[in-house]
C-alpha cells in the first residue's frame, strides 16, 4: 500500500496503518538517533518520543506526503531534547556501539576506519546532526536544513566544517567551499 | 581514487557500519502505546488553516545572550515591582472566599466542597451535561448539554430554578455545531461566549457567538474578512475578548483581541499557530488585564510559557531551561502564574510550578504524573485544583501553594474524558463567594 495511503488511514485513527508507517521508517531513524546521541538508550528515548508525538499530532498534519519529512523533524527535535539532557551527564558508550572492525586486506584501511569513526564520534552534536542527515539518511541539503531546523546555507556550511574535520583525520587536504557543494545532490 | 573522494564515499559506508539499520525491539512497544493512546481531534489544531508546509526559519541558540537578555529582563522586572505602582484589579477579579466546585464528572455535574464533600447545589444528573463554568459572581453556572443529536448551552442558577437554553444547534453540518468546550462568562456575568463550527462538515471554519443569557440575544464575533475565529477568552474589562483568528480561509492563524463586535482588531503575537509552525495552548488574561499568559511550542518541541503585553505585544518567557510548560494560569492577585512542567524527557511525571511574575521566584509543588491539563486556582490564592489524569480516570487534586511539601487532596475521582471528543480530560470550575 501507497505510504500515502497509510497516512492518511493512520490519521483517522487506524493503529495497524501506523504500524505499517513505524516498520518502513523506524530501523533509520533509530540508527540515525544513535549516531546523533552516542547512546543507544537515550536514542531509544528520543525516537519513542518522537514516535508518540507523531501519533498523537498525526491529524494535525496537513499534507500527507510530508509525513516522512515531518517524523524526520520529530525525531531530530527529540534527539536536541536529549542533548540538552545530557550535558550534564557522563555518556555511556557500550561495546555494542561500537560495531566489529571490518575484516581488511590492509592495516591502513583498518586505521583509516577507526580513525574516521574516532573523529565522527568527536564531531560536536551539530556538526554530526549534519552528517547523519546528510550521508546516513541520504538527504539533499534543503532537506538536511528543514530536518534540523536551521537555513541551508546553516546546514552546508556545518557539513562543510564536518567535511575537514572528517578529512583531517585522515589526513586528507581539506577543501574550499565553493567545491565541497559542487556535487550537492538536488 | 584522490582522498576526497575516498572521505566522502566512506563517510557513508562508516555510517552503515556504525548504526547499521535494523528494526529496533522497541518498535513493538512504539506501536502498542499508539494503540492506547488517543489522537488529538483535528478540530483542535489550528493547523487546518495552513494551504501548505511551511518551511520554518532557522533558529539559532545563542544560549549566552539569550541568559543575559532574561537576567536584564528580571533586573527591569525587578526594578518595575519596587517603584511602580500597583495595577488595579477591577472587579469581580482579585481574591475571594472559595465556595463550592462544580465537576463534569461524566454522568453529569455535581458540587463538591473544597475538602471533597458532597455539595448541596444545584446540579445535573445527565449524563450529555458537562463541562461548566461558574459565572464570576458564584451566582449562576453555565454547561454544556449534548443530547438527541442538539448541542446546547445550557445557564442555572445555584440557588435553583429551571435549566434556560441560551444557545442551540440542532442540525447536522452544514448547519453550526456548537463546540464542545465550556462556555466562558463575561465579567459582568450578562453574556457567554462561545465556538461555533460552520461549514460544510463543521470543521473548516468558525465563528464566536456572544449571547445575552437573559434575553438570549446573540451577537457573532468574527472580524471582517475572518473565515474562522475560536476560543474566546474575556478580557476583565468586559469589552474586548482574545481568541484564535485566521484572516483569510486556508491561512495561517494567530492570536488576536477585538471588542465583541469584532471591532478594534489587534493581533497579540506574531507567532503563527499552525500544526507546522507551532500552536498556542490556553491562553489567560491577567486580572488586571495587562497580559495574556499562554503556551506555545511546535510539533516535536518543547513548549514555553510566554507573557504577552497586550498593549505592547512585547512577548516574556517565562520558561527557558527547555522543559515542556503548558497550562499557564493566574493567581487571583495577579502576582503569581501556575503553570505544568515536566521533570523528565518522557512526558510521564510533571510538577506545577507557581512562579512570582516581579521577581522569578519558583514555588515547586509535588510532582505528580499526569498528562498536563488545566490548573484553576483557589479564589483565595492559597490554593490550585489540578486534575491527574491516567487513560481511564482523572483525580481531582488540591495542591497547597503556601505549603508546597504538603501532600496533594484528592477531592475527586471522575472518568476521564476521551481525547477524541474533548482538549482536556476533565473540567471543573471553582465558586468565588464573597470573603
Amino acid at each position: 500500500m501507497e505510504q500515502r495511503d497509510l497516512v492518511v488511514r493512520a490519521m483517522r485513527g487506524d493503529a495497524d496503518a501506523f504500524a505499517a508507517l513505524v516498520a518502513a521508517t523506524v530501523s533509520r531513524l533509530d540508527g540515525a538517533a544513535r549516531l546523533i546521541l552516542r547512546d543507544p538508550g537515550r536514542a531509544e528515548d528520543a525516537v519513542q518520543d518522537a514516535y508518540a508525538k507523531a501519533w498523537r499530532d498525526l491529524r494535525g498534519l496537513r499534507d500527507p506526503d510530508r509525513f516522512e519529512a515531518w517524523l524526520r523533524r520529530l525525531v531530530i527535535n527529540s534527539c536536541y531534547d536529549e542533548l540538552r539532557r545530557q550535558r550534564s551527564r557522563p555518556i555511556h558508550v557500550t561495546a555494542d556501539d561500537i560495531e566489529d572492525p571490518l575484516t581488511s586486506d590492509s592495516q591502513d584501511a583498518l586505521a583509516d576506519r577507526d580513525a574516521l569513526e574516532r573523529a565522527v564520534r568527536a564531531l560536536d552534536a551539530d556538526l554530526r546532526t549534519v552528517v547523519v542527515l546528510f550521508y546516513y539518511l541520504d538527504l539533499p541539503v534543503p532537506e538536511v536544513a528543514q530536518a534540523a531546523g536551521i537555513a541551508e546555507g546553516t546546514a552546508k556550511s556545518r557539513l562543510f566544517r564536518a567535511r575537514n574535520v572528517l578529512r583531517s583525520a585522515l589526513g586528507a587536504p581539506g577543501e574550499s567551499q565553493r567545491d565541497a557543494f559542487a556535487g550537492d545532490r538536488a | 581514487m584522490t582522498p576526497r573522494d575516498r572521505v566522502d564515499l566512506r563517510i557513508a559506508d562508516l555510517l552503515d557500519e556504525m548504526a547499521p539499520p535494523r528494526t529496533p525491539a522497541y518498535a513493538e512497544t512504539i506501536v502498542e502505546s499508539a494503540r492506547r493512546t488517543s489522537q488529538r481531534p483535528r478540530w483542535s489544531f489550528a493547523s487546518r488553516w495552513t494551504p501548505s508546509w511551511i518551511t520554518l526559519p532557522a533558529t539559532s541558540a545563542n544560549r549566552v545572550a539569550l541568559a543575559l537578555l532574561v537576567v536584564l529582563l528580571l533586573i527591569a522586572l525587578a526594578f518595575a515591582a519596587i517603584v511602580g505602582s500597583p495595577r488595579r484589579i477591577p472587579p469581580p477579579f482579585g481574591p475571594a472566599g472559595n465556595g463550592v466546585i462544580v465537576v463534569d464528572d461524566g454522568s453529569g455535574i455535581r458540587g463538591i466542597t473544597a475538602t471533597g464533600q458532597a455539595a448541596a447545589i444545584v446540579r445535573s444528573t445527565t449524563a450529555g451535561d458537562g463541562r461548566p463554568a461558574f459565572s464570576l459572581d458564584g451566582e449562576r453556572i453555565a454547561f454544556f448539554r449534548e443530547h438527541d443529536g442538539a448541542r446546547t448551552v445550557v445557564v442555572t442558577d445555584v440557588h435553583g430554578g429551571a435549566d434556560r437554553e441560551v444557545v442551540r444547534t440542532d442540525t447536522p453540518p452544514p448547519g453550526p455545531q456548537l463546540s464542545p468546550e465550556p462556555p466562558v462568562w463575561s465579567p459582568d456575568g450578562r453574556h457567554v461566549a462561545v465556538t461555533v463550527l460552520v461549514g460544510p462538515s463543521a470543521d473548516e471554519d468558525s465563528q464566536i457567538w456572544i449571547v445575552d443569557v437573559d434575553s438570549m440575544e446573540r451577537s457573532v464575533l468574527l472580524p471582517a474578512g475572518f473565515a474562522a475565529v475560536e476560543t474566546p477568552v474575556w478580557a476583565p474589562d468586559g469589552v474586548h475578548v482574545a481568541f484564535l483568528g485566521s484572516p483569510r480561509h486556508g491561512a495561517v492563524g494567530y492570536l488576536y483581541m477585538a471588542r465583541r463586535d469584532g471591532t478594534g482588531l489587534v493581533q497579540l503575537s506574531r507567532r503563527e499557530s499552525s500544526g507546522v509552525s507551532g500552536y498556542f495552548g490556553p491562553y489567560r488574561w491577567s486580572p488586571d488585564g495587562t497580559r495574556i499568559a499562554t503556551d506555545y511550542g511546535g510539533v516535536g518541541s518543547a513548549r514555553s510559557v510566554l507573557l504577552i503585553d497586550v498593549a505592547t505585544h512585547r512577548e516574556e518567557k517565562l520558561t527557558r531551561d527547555g522543559r515542556d510548560a503548558s497550562h499557564p494560569s493566574w493567581s487571583p492577585d495577579g502576582r503569581s502564574v501556575a503553570y505544568w512542567r515536566a521533570l523528565r524527557a518522557h512526558e510521564d511525571a510533571w510538577q506545577v510550578v507557581v512562579v512570582d511574575v516581579a521577581t522569578g521566584a519558583e514555588t515547586l509543588l509535588p510532582e505528580l504524573s499526569p498528562s498536563a491539563e488545566s490548573i484553576v486556582w483557589a479564589p483565595d490564592g492559597t490554593q490550585v485544583s489540578v486534575a491527574e489524569c491516567r487513560p481511564d480516570t482523572c483525580r481531582l487534586l488540591l495542591l497547597d501553594v503556601a505549603n508546597p511539601a504538603r501532600a496533594p487532596t484528592t477531592l475527586a475521582e471522575i472518568p476521564a474524558k476521551s481525547l477524541d471528543q474533548s482538549i482536556e480530560s476533565a473540567y471543573w470550575s471553582w465558586q468565588r463567594v464573597a470573603n
